[in-house]
């Protein structure tokens, strides 16, 4: 039921109201007649209001969820239990980015989000597998679920990333007066402003009127991209001298801060932000990192990634090719560290290899060998023949940013 | 050639009749005597009815231009677009505390259209050639035929509409077409050729399911309210009834702007009346984004038929929204050819249902030559072989149990098509094996595509991982998909028809009933 709960519930949010009886303008004390009632009447103009394209994603989606808003009123103080889960649960949400996942900006149009799914999809496929790809797979499907719908998307933007500071995915003209309808318009009751943490505009503009007083010391930061895991320093300053509490987090996974929470009493102090070599896939991903005191106000900073130019920092692809003795097992583990450039390929056979072909050229044998200068995003076709084994060949793809293995059962020749 | 065991015995007269359900416009069309097609006016004397029905009570239902002008009356009671849902089994509308799928709501247009025609020509309509958009997918033209059915006829064939378009025009033989048909709600493009005599065969086809003339309405209808919105600061599309008049403004203003290089709307909101004056180049300019997405469906069929724009013999406009001076001008641009607008092309797909109907029907194949004296008889009896739209797979296993879609049958391949597949065991001592149908669709919101159909094959002996099964698909020109799968070692089998969601079985009946007692005015 939780599912069906999270979404009518942040649709309900995206579209200006608190929860689904606000939308329904079920405000103060009611009865499951009237809710039914109040039901029936937003039925009713959903089913006129069907074709209007300023209204039609929100009456479809309304149409088609009417039995479900119908089980919720009959049995209110379930989903009213699970608002209170959420707003209780939020301040410790882990925000999946999935303006991130696509490697798209919060502002991009559909037709940029599909082409971005498109590719990454094509980018995971033609990669050798690991236990990532499942991972990224499901996160590509989601992210594209959530961000092709522009309902989805939009109670999305509110609930996850307005706190990024960024604005709603909504269609401009339908945007901006449906939000300003939900903060100023006269279904939103005065229970709106008192109870309801609008995970939004509400902080920003709070944040315009007075804002935390904590400052970071910078208003951007830029991590260089390395192969290992990166880390820089921020200071933040307090202004005041009260003492209130605040956690410091970010919306990308890739980055961690610590420490997580700010200590109230000291004036000034240094937080590291370390980031693993993946934060940064091909230069577009760029993280927040927020600062929220108990009373909700945030201030923020844009960190970036920047590639280090020096061609020395390439791409290096490792791969071992391992024999085992009597199982007549070859093990392939390829391990793509670091982006850039220029590919470096390495291949580690035990016993070693009587000769290799790289594209159709024979490059010799030996035990452990290195080649620079493989072009990657295209395939490289990779023989390996090793004296009473099987023949090992594969097309392997090298793309940017990627960590892959694969195992690769083989039979030994027999004598 | 028509296939003879379908026609009927004597006894049971009547007529059959080629009908195009649209999104916005519907239309009935009839083999006349002579060999000519006649499209049947309604009872108001158009022979194209608006695919909009107005309940007035819990049985008494208006269809066509009496619907619409109940639209800014009681907007909630007045039901258009409803092509646009077919197949979705979760949607419903409610009028009079009754829920209507949009298969039942089909139907009523359809019974409709049969009423009038019935009328009008004195005789039985005992079965119909309906059409489809080529985008559907099997569920959605099960849900058509399901309409048709609900509405009491036989359903002799489920035929996508640019084929149809491709028979309502005579195609010398050796040629290749090019048919558009941007109707009112879906856009469609097909590359068809005539082989031989008898047969025409569809290259490939694309399109949008998205896009049709109601797009442009929407962009006027945005454009419009926005002007208004910045003179009054009040939005005519905030209540129904007022959007509903601001829409029909819009569509008087769109005619216009085909003929006409400018075009004057009055618009009332809240008290609030303005004037407010639409250009043709605006109109165009706004329409930008739209004429690209149709040339780019355009450019995808050219590829997936591996042909140029050169190469084409003719291109075919059809759909009403085709007849928008901005369609022409921008194909002729990119084609370097002049796009050919058919005569009628509001009615040219159901002028192609009743082709193909008449193929059908006895009395279509007893003319003598010299009774002939429409060029498109030409055309009744041509086979359309047809392709497949959506890439059709099965759900498997990779050697590392991450699931994979593998396709059986491409996109593009000529129907009746049969692809055989050996998969194997994904696990020691499985006792049976569960079949994943996947359709892969423009518009699956799943890379993977979509899972349409489930099939088991169970009481097997056990065996070690890798013990072959195959899997055969079926896929007919009524576009149902069989599955066969076969275990190799026993030959035991299994064989089953996709059920797939949304079709109505059992309650068939029960909802006919239904429909019959709803009185169509």
């Amino acid at each position: 039921m939780e599912h069906i709960y999270t979404a009518l519930h942040n649709t309900a949010v995206s579209l200006g109201a608190t929860d689904l009886f606000d939308y329904l303008k079920l405000t103060g004390e009611w009865t499951v007649n009237e809710a039914e009632d109040a039901v029936a009447k937003r039925r009713k103009w959903a089913q006129g209001q069907r074709s209007n394209p300023k209204f039609s994603d929100e009456s479809k989606w309304f149409i088609r969820s009417v039995s479900e808003i119908t089980e919720i009123i009959k049995a209110p103080a379930t989903y009213t239990g699970f608002v209170q889960s959420l707003s209780a649960k939020e301040p410790n949400k882990v925000f999946v980015d999935h303006y991130e996942n696509l490697g798209v900006s919060p502002s991009a149009s559909v037709s940029e989000i599909e082409q971005a799914h498109r590719e990454r999809y094509r980018e995971t496929r033609t990669l050798l597998q690991s236990e990532d790809s499942h991972h990224t797979y499901r996160a590509l499907d989601e992210a594209w679920t959530v961000l092709s719908n522009p309902l989805a998307r939009s109670a999305y933007d509110v609930t996850h990333r307005v706190s990024a500071g960024v604005g709603l995915g909504w269609d401009v003209d339908q945007g901006h007066e449906r939000r300003a309808e939900g903060f100023l318009g006269p279904h939103s009751g005065p229970s709106f402003h008192e109870n309801f943490q609008f995970p939004g505009e509400e902080q920003l503009r709070r944040k315009v009127s007075h804002g935390p007083n904590y400052r970071f010391s910078k208003s951007a930061a830029t991590l260089p991209i390395l192969g290992t895991p990166t880390t820089i320093t921020l200071k933040v300053k307090k202004s005041g001298s009260g003492q209130q509490p605040a956690r410091l987090f970010t919306d990308s996974k890739w980055l961690r801060v610590s420490p997580t929470h700010i200590d109230p009493s000291a004036t000034s102090q240094t937080i590291t932000l370390t980031s693993s070599p993946r934060f940064m896939t091909s230069n577009r991903a760029l993280a927040k990192l927020t600062l929220e005191t108990a009373d909700r106000q945030r201030t923020s900073v844009a960190i970036t990634g920047k590639r280090t130019v020096l061609s020395s920092i390439s791409r290096r692809t490792r791969a071992f090719i391992i024999l085992l003795f009597g199982a007549g097992l070859i093990w392939l583990s390829q391990q793509t560290q670091t982006t850039y450039l220029e590919t470096q390929l390495e291949l580690i056979m035990t016993p070693e290899a009587s000769s290799i072909y790289l594209d159709g050229v024979n490059v010799g044998g030996g035990s452990a060998r290195t080649f620079t200068g493989v072009p990657h995003d295209t395939p490289i076709s990779i023989v390996v023949e090793s004296p009473n084994f099987e023949t090992w060949r594969q097309r392997v793809i090298v793309t940017e940013g990627s960590e892959r293995t694969v195992e690769i059962n083989l039979q030994s020749v027999e004598q | 050639m028509p296939d003879i065991t379908k026609n009927i015995p004597m006894d049971e007269a009547g007529v059959v009749a080629g009908i195009d359900l649209g999104t916005v416009f519907s239309s009935l069309g009839i083999l006349t005597d002579t060999g000519d097609v006649r499209l049947i006016a309604n009872a108001d004397g158009n022979t194209l009815t608006p695919s909009a029905l107005y309940f007035e009570d819990t049985t008494k239902c208006y269809v066509g231009e009496e619907a619409l002008e109940m639209a800014h009356i009681e907007p909630w009671n007045v039901v258009q677009f409803v092509k646009s849902h077919m197949g979705e089994a979760d949607f419903t509308l409610e009028f009079h505390g009754r829920e209507w799928t949009p298969q039942e709501l089909s139907s009523l247009i359809i019974k409709k259209l049969i009423n009038d025609a019935e009328l009008e020509i004195g005789q039985r309509v005992r079965a119909v050639v309906i059409t489809v958009p080529a985008s559907f997918n099997s569920a959605q033209r099960l849900a058509t035929q399901e309409a048709a059915q609900l509405a009491g006829v036989e359903v002799l064939e489920v035929v996508s509409e640019p084929n149809a378009a491709a028979l309502s025009v005579s195609q010398p033989r050796g040629t290749s077409h090019m048919v558009f048909d941007l109707g009112g709600g879906t856009f469609d493009v097909t590359i068809t050729k005539r082989a031989e005599l008898g047969q025409i065969a569809v290259v490939a086809s694309s399109g949008d399911p998205n896009l049709g003339g109601k797009s442009w309405d929407d962009l006027l209808v945005t454009e419009v309210a926005t002007l208004f919105h910045t003179r009054t600061g009040t939005d005519p599309r905030d209540t129904p009834e007022s959007y509903q008049d601001l829409h029909r403004s819009c569509l008087r203003a769109k005619e216009a702007l085909t003929t006409r290089t400018m075009a004057t709307l009055s618009v009332s909101h809240e008290g609030f009346r303005e004037t407010i004056t639409i250009t043709r180049q605006k109109f165009e300019q706004l329409s930008m984004d739209l004429i690209e997405r149709c040339l780019n469906s355009c450019e995808k069929v050219l590829s997936a038929g591996k042909m140029t724009w050169g190469e084409l013999d003719k291109i075919l406009l059809v759909g009403g929204a085709s007849r928008m001076p901005m369609i022409a001008n921008a194909i002729k641009k990119l084609a370097k050819n002049e796009p050919d607008l058919h005569p009628d092309p509001a009615s040219a797909v159901t002028i192609g249902a009743v082709i193909v109907a008449s193929g059908f029907s006895r009395a279509a194949n007893n003319y003598s030559d010299d009774t002939v004296i429409s060029d498109l008889h030409q055309n009744i009896g041509t086979k359309v072989m047809d392709a497949t739209r959506h890439s059709l797979g099965i759900l498997v296993m990779d050697g590392d149990y991450r699931e994979r879609f593998v396709e059986m049958i491409a996109p593009n391949t000529v129907i009746p098509v049969e692809a055989k597949g050996r998969f194997a065991y994904a696990y020691d001592g499985m006792t049976s094996v569960q079949v994943n149908v996947i359709e892969r669709t423009d518009n699956s919101t799943k890379s993977a595509g979509d899972i349409v159909g489930t099939l088991h094959l169970t009481d097997l002996p056990s065996r070690p991982r890798g013990t072959p099964i195959d899997v055969v698909y079926r896929y007919g020109t009524d576009r149902i998909l069989k599955v066969d799968i076969i275990d190799v070692e026993t030959g035991a089998g299994n064989m089953a028809t996709l059920n797939l969601r949304g079709v109505l079985g059992d309650v068939m009946e029960a909802k006919r009933a239904d429909i019959a007692m709803t009185v169509i005015g």
